[in-house]
Formats: structure tokens, C-alpha cells, sequence
């Protein structure tokens, strides 16, 4: 394989800096579709998804992080990741997702439920559920 | 006169009430402390933020057309979102931020102007009930550790009221912490979005070729809201960083207090003591007189 010149991942959240390492190949959840990103990328704003951000490190493994909506800028040899939770994947509390994920459901399905008169906000319930399986689907990834 | 048992009764009572100080007063160091890391750990994240606004209202042409940034005239209802804490005992904490609430509702009626209140913490929500004022919505249980996903919970309702067209401005009425002992009462209009915070006319569409995915106006519409979820978050930091600081001094005021008044029961009580003993002698000598 090619020697890779690294690119530098810096991660933000509202709770402080998440990931900094230089990495040689960023995968990034984009509105359109996944984004891979390598040093010498052309230069790019993205708006991104909640969904999964995979960093390759220099020996070829990864690193997955589970990243909420925010945006992404791609500099010459710098990704930098603004979103507004993000957690890495063996620091994700699974049971608490679980929780979080069942709960979630519940209102859903209370919305549906013409008995249950809970009036539920169907953007959060659905924002919270998503969150909550994609941190199960990245948690999967620890190894 | 306090007789002995008294003055001991009395000693041990305020002694009970300096240790309950003096443990609220370390309590709240230690999350004021927290506060404080907080607050630092947000700034990245909402420089980062603002920059990316500001570069994109660079090519988005014309942002007076956004829905957020859109400025009414004229402005006839005004949300007030106000931040107290949970707890009281901190001092004139709470009670700054709810008398601007209350003059700020005056001035606005003589005005003609409606208000519709919102209320963070139960303090806030309940001198505001007691004093039979409507409250739009509230929230309560975040003073002690804001979440963002509470900031988020709180600008989206700001946000629908205003789109909705309910409300024709939203401010937020909160303290800035400046140092543990002093709080800078802040009454900020947070939504329509100020253009000056996310555009900047100085400035000129970079050169050379950036990507954007989707179009740069796309991406500035969606990162509007964050705009308002920085804030409402920023706030929420900022006040509880000033409920901890304001606790932690008038706790430490407490104390002070506490220590002074033992002093004072301590000299009174070793003054009985000693004229109670005089007074034992002086019978006993009288007594023995007496005899002889």
C-alpha cells in the first residue's frame, strides 16, 4: 500500500473536543450520502447526518465515532467535525442507549395510540430514536 | 438575663448552622468549578460555529431572506425566556433576574407591547406563578447540570413560537458570570437571529474552489437554529456557573456571620460562667461569715 500523507481530524461538540489524532483516511455521514476524505482533498463544507464517522489511523485500523447533525470543513490536510453530540464508540454506554432507544419507541407508538391522549412531538421522538439506534449500531463496533 | 444553659443552647444551634454553610459553600465550589470547565469547553465549538456561519452568509447572497434573520415591524408580542435557578439560598441570584423580568413586562405594557414568559428553574416559576403571570412554558431540573440536548429542547420551542408568528422577538433574561462574586445581569435578544453575529460585510467570497454539499445557502439555513441552540445553551452555562458563584458567596457570608456570633455567645457565656462562680463564692464566704 502506498504511503498515505496524514490529514489531521479535529471532532467539537458543545461539551468539548472529542478526537484529535492524525488520520489518513476520514469517512464522514453526509447529508448525500458517506464522504471519504483524504489528505490533499479539495477543499469542502458539508452539512452531515446523524450517523457514523469512521477515522483510519496510520496502521490501518479505525476508529468509529457516533456523530449527531452538524457540519463538516475539509482543508487541505484538516477535517474538521462540528457536531452537536458525538461519542466514540467503546466510550458508548449501551444499556443507557437502550433505554434511551425503548423509550423513544414507546412515544412513538403512544402517537399512534388513539387510548393513550399523550401528546407527543413526532420531530424529537423521531430525533431521539434515531440518535439513540445509531449509538447502538456504532457501539456494535468496538472491538 | 440568658442563663448558661441558654447560651449553650444557643452556640450549639449556630455552630449546626455555620456547618451546613460552611458544606453548602464547598458544594458549590466544586460545581462552580464544573460550571466554569463547561463553559470553556463550549467555546470551540461555538467559534467554530459562527465562523462557518459567517463564511457561508458570504455566498449566500441576500440573508434578509432567511426566516430567522427576518427582523418584524411591528414587533407587538415579545417572548421573554427567563433563567433562575432550582434552588434558592444564593443570594440576590434569582431575585435580580425576576424584578428586570417584571420591569421589562412593564415597560413593554406601557408600551402597548404584549409578553408572552418563559421560565427556566422552579424559582423563577414560582414567584412567577404567585404573581399570577402566565407562563408560556417552563422548564425545571437543568440549573445544576444543562444538558445541549436541553438548549436544543428550549431554542426549538423559541423557534416555532417565532415562525409560527406568536411572537414577533424572543430575549433572554440570565446572569453572565464575571467572577465568583459577581454576575452581570443580561437581557439579550437571541431571535430574529442579529445579523451582525452571523454575517460580516468586511468580508469577501474566498477564492479558489470550495466544495459545498449541498449549496452554501442550504447549509446556512440549517445552521441558523444552531445559532439559537449556542445561545440558549451558552445562557443556561452562564447561569448556572452564577447560581454556584452566588451560593458559594453568600454561603461563605453565612459562615463569616456564624463565626461572629460564636464569638460573641462564647464571650457571653464565659461571662456568666464567671459570675455565676463570683456569685457561688460570695455565698459560700457569706455563708461561712455568717456561721463565724
Amino acid at each position: 500500500m502506498a504511503e498515505h500523507p496524514p490529514i489531521q481530524v479535529e471532532l467539537v461538540t458543545p461539551e468539548g473536543e472529542v478526537y484529535k489524532d492524525a488520520a489518513t483516511l476520514v469517512v464522514l455521514p453526509g447529508v448525500e450520502g458517506e464522504l471519504g476524505i483524504m489528505a490533499r482533498h479539495q477543499p469542502l463544507v458539508t452539512l452531515l447526518a446523524v450517523g457514523e464517522t469512521r477515522i483510519q489511523k496510520a496502521d490501518g485500523t479505525y476508529d468509529y465515532v457516533a456523530t449527531g447533525i452538524g457540519f463538516a470543513e475539509v482543508l487541505f490536510d484538516r477535517v474538521l467535525i462540528v457536531v452537536d453530540h458525538a461519542e466514540e464508540a467503546g466510550r458508548i454506554d449501551v444499556e443507557r442507549a437502550e433505554v434511551a432507544r425503548r423509550r423513544a419507541a414507546e412515544r412513538l407508538r403512544l402517537r399512534d395510540d388513539p387510548e393513550a391522549r399523550v401528546e407527543v412531538d413526532l420531530y424529537r421522538a423521531e430525533q431521539a430514536l434515531r440518535r439513540a439506534e445509531n449509538r447502538l449500531r456504532v457501539a456494535q463496533r468496538r472491538g | 438575663m440568658a442563663t448558661l444553659r441558654d447560651i449553650r443552647r444557643r452556640i450549639a444551634s449556630v455552630n449546626n448552622t455555620r456547618k451546613i454553610t460552611k458544606a453548602m459553600e464547598m458544594v458549590a465550589a466544586a460545581k462552580l468549578r464544573r460550571a466554569q470547565n463547561r463553559i470553556e469547553a463550549l467555546r470551540p465549538y461555538a467559534a467554530d460555529m459562527i465562523e462557518m456561519m459567517v463564511d457561508l452568509a458570504t455566498y449566500s447572497g441576500e440573508t434578509s431572506e432567511y426566516a430567522l434573520l427576518q427582523e418584524r415591524d411591528p414587533e407587538s408580542v415579545v417572548a421573554v425566556l427567563v433563567m433562575t435557578g432550582d434552588r434558592g439560598l444564593a443570594g440576590a441570584f434569582n431575585a435580580n433576574v425576576l424584578r428586570r423580568a417584571f420591569e421589562v413586562e412593564r415597560t413593554l405594557r406601557e408600551d402597548g407591547r404584549e409578553t408572552r414568559v418563559l421560565a427556566v428553574g422552579k424559582k423563577g416559576i414560582g414567584t412567577l406563578r404567585f404573581r399570577r403571570c402566565t407562563i408560556e412554558r417552563s422548564w425545571q431540573g437543568l440549573s445544576d447540570r444543562p444538558e445541549y440536548n436541553d438548549a436544543k429542547q428550549i431554542a426549538d420551542d423559541l423557534i416555532g413560537l417565532y415562525l409560527r408568528g406568536e411572537v414577533d422577538r424572543v430575549r433572554v433574561i440570565y446572569n453572565h458570570f464575571d467572577s465568583p462574586m459577581e454576575q452581570t445581569l443580561v437581557d439579550e435578544p437571541i431571535i430574529p437571529v442579529p445579523r451582525e453575529q452571523v454575517t460580516d460585510d468586511t468580508r469577501t467570497a474566498r477564492p479558489g474552489a470550495y466544495l459545498y454539499e449541498p449549496d452554501p445557502a442550504t447549509i446556512f439555513e440549517r445552521l441558523l437554529p444552531a445559532y439559537v441552540e449556542i445561545a440558549v445553551f451558552r445562557a443556561l452555562l452562564e447561569s448556572s456557573a452564577s447560581e454556584q458563584g452566588a451560593r458559594m458567596t453568600a454561603m461563605r457570608n453565612a459562615s463569616d456571620s456564624a463565626e461572629e456570633m460564636l464569638g460573641g455567645l462564647t464571650l457571653a457565656l464565659n461571662r456568666a460562667r464567671q459570675a455565676a462562680i463570683t456569685q457561688e463564692i460570695l455565698e459560700v464566704v457569706a455563708g461561712a461569715d455568717a456561721l463565724g
